[in-house]
């Protein structure tokens, strides 16, 4: 029975049985005792329920943090990860004989059926390349294009410099503590742009076109927050005791230190997260997933998939200056969409479930890309100034 | 409607988070699947007098054996049986059981660790905000606290067994807890009527509600 101190009672394995429904003896002594009590009815019934929400908050939070440390064993375990890194190198090495073949194939396909891509008003499309807008923390725009090599800005403690190669890298100039925290910048790439960026942390993040990544100049708290729209491929530095977390409107990822690419352009209807080295947690609302290398996450609505083995090649084709395709037309035509800055039209349309794979340099004009994709398909293109139309052969 | 059996989930029916892990390696089934034994495994470690320690680590360790040899675990056909066997072995450091301790493995109370019907209808109408607020004050309790009320209030351990397992004295494992119970309490007087003392209300009322209509 409760004394002065109605804590006390914790201190009664009945009055916890009768609060967690444990053993039907001891709820139906505590039930009468109330109905003889009714004074006592609110404040029990107030404790009852905190030692509920107290039990299943510290579990939540035990089993979390008791399952990092799983995490923590698994990344760090030789069996899987360590074979997945290999057989990466074999792809690769299998990709460079196929290039070969492909382009040699295509160029057959070109003197022999001219057909297959129409060119009216007389002009190829040249392709995209590294260009992009970085955008200080005053809002100020910089064309990256335009800037010579040296440096660009030096903003509160920290230096961003062009590098011969083009590369954007950020120097902590100044004394640690007087860098701000709070300076976010932001590099946009344009459709047939993109950009390899630096943080000041060591991690590079490449922008494929029509994408942005925002960023503080310095990192500082517990995460390294970043933002992304579109598509980036990330080389994390690693950090363990501050993860690296990408975000953007539809998931979040967090990482210690890892190779992984994010595709989450809104045209798109899915995001895919693909981990090439390491493990990331993938986040969307209530679900998540835990990646391995090799594995690659689909976030479709509220759900999230995980497809094992993808070709890790296909992913990062981009980054490494080639297309690779092994998907459905339309798919294809948004990429080249985004690379050309030209708009797709379709006459005919393709069918959602036919795959159609091949693989060219980005650096081509428009109409050796569209000469490949039409090689052995029922389609054909027109191109007429910014427009491509995609006709039924 | 309020069936025990719908709510509760016992440990057998995550057989289809088991086949969805060992075929495809689907990655929210294995946390599903650790979710639910980490629980029932912690209870029996204890029960079984292991520290709280040494049951994290076999708990942990297991799960990483079967996370490496997923491949390898296709002809289990009982999971439940195989999960907690190889766990047992692990923390009793023993390869076989005398056909009588098999015997006590099989007959284990499955939904023991679970929380009853009323606790899942408190989770189900714990509002995310307030949800936060608590994790918030959760977070400011020390380690050692967050721990000794799981075992306490969550997996329903009893002082003297939550006394052996953290190598403490019971009157330590018992004013840990008072003093974080003390504390909360304290914090919901000072708030007056704010989200934490609107909530134990308003779930006072819903529960009345559909418990007198089950």
């Amino acid at each position: 029975m409760p004394g002065k101190d109605i804590l006390q009672l914790i201190n009664q394995e009945s009055f916890l049985n009768y609060c967690f429904k444990r053993n039907s003896e001891d709820v139906k002594y505590w039930e009468e005792w109330l109905q003889k009590h009714p004074e006592q009815v609110k404040q029990i019934e107030e404790l009852k329920k905190m030692l509920i929400l107290m039990g299943q908050e510290s579990r939540k939070k035990i089993s979390q943090s008791n399952f990092a440390e799983l995490q923590h064993k698994i990344a760090h375990s030789k069996v899987d990860v360590k074979s997945k890194t290999f057989s990466l190198w074999k792809k690769w090495s299998i990709a460079a004989a196929a290039i070969f073949i492909i382009i040699a194939g295509g160029l057959f396909v070109s003197q022999h059926s001219g057909e297959i891509v129409e060119i009216v008003n007389s002009n190829d499309i040249s392709p995209g390349g590294n260009n992009a807008v970085l955008i200080l923390a005053n809002g100020q725009r910089v064309d990256l294009a335009k800037v010579t090599t040296g440096g660009i800005v030096s903003q509160s403690g920290i230096k961003i410099v062009k590098k011969a190669d083009g590369q954007i890298v950020y120097e902590i100039s100044d004394v640690i503590g007087k860098v701000a925290s709070d300076q976010y910048n932001t590099i946009e790439t344009p459709v047939g742009g993109q950009y390899l960026v630096n943080l000041s942390d060591g991690t590079k993040v490449w922008l494929n076109s029509g994408s942005s990544l925002r960023y503080p100049t310095k990192f500082v708290g517990h995460y390294r927050n970043v933002e992304l729209k579109g598509e980036g491929y990330f080389e994390v530095s690693a950090n363990k005791a501050m993860p690296f977390k990408v975000s953007n409107t539809r998931q979040t990822v967090e990482v210690l230190g890892t190779h992984f690419n994010i595709m989450a352009y809104n045209d798109e209807p899915v995001v895919k997260t693909t981990l090439l080295e390491g493990v990331v947690k993938v986040s969307a609302g209530k679900a998540n997933a835990l990646l391995q290398p090799g594995q690659q996450s689909k976030l479709a609505g509220s759900g999230i998939k995980v497809i094992d083995d993808v070709d890790l090649e296909d992913v990062v084709a981009w980054k490494n200056g080639y297309f690779k395709f092994n998907e459905s037309l339309e798919s294809i035509m948004n990429k080249i969409s985004r690379w050309y800055g030209v708009e797709v039209i379709y006459e005919t349309m393709p069918d959602p479930d036919l795959t159609y794979s091949g693989k060219i340099s980005r650096s081509r004009n428009i109409s050796a890309v569209l000469k490949i994709i039409g090689f052995n398909s029922d389609v054909r293109f027109k191109v007429d100034g910014k427009k491509v139309y995609v006709i039924k052969q | 409607m309020l069936g025990d059996k719908k709510i509760v989930k016992k440990g057998k029916d995550l057989i289809v988070d088991w086949k969805s892990f060992i075929q495809n390696g689907d990655q929210s089934s294995f946390y599903d699947l650790y979710s639910h034994y980490h629980d029932y495994l912690t209870y029996i470690g204890i029960k079984k007098g292991a520290t709280s320690d040494k049951t994290k680590d076999c708990v942990n360790d297991l799960f990483l054996y079967i996370y490496e040899n997923r491949q390898k675990l296709g002809h289990i056909l009982n999971h439940h049986n195989y999960l907690v066997t190889c766990f047992l072995r692990k923390l009793l450091r023993k390869q076989h059981f005398s056909a009588e301790e098999s015997l006590d493995l099989i007959n284990l109370e499955d939904t023991l660790v679970h929380p009853s019907v009323e606790a899942l209808y408190i989770q189900q109408y714990t509002q995310a905000s307030v949800s936060s607020l608590l994790k918030s004050y959760i977070d400011r309790l020390s380690e050692k606290q967050t721990k000794l009320i799981y075992q306490k209030f969550y997996l329903g351990l009893s002082y003297e067994e939550i006394s052996e397992s953290n190598q403490i004295t019971v009157k330590t494992a018992y004013n840990t807890i008072y003093n974080a119970v003390e504390k909360l309490k304290a914090i919901i007087k000072e708030e007056g009527a704010g989200p934490l003392t609107v909530l134990l209300t308003l779930l006072s009322l819903l529960i009345l509600f559909f418990f007198k209509n089950s």
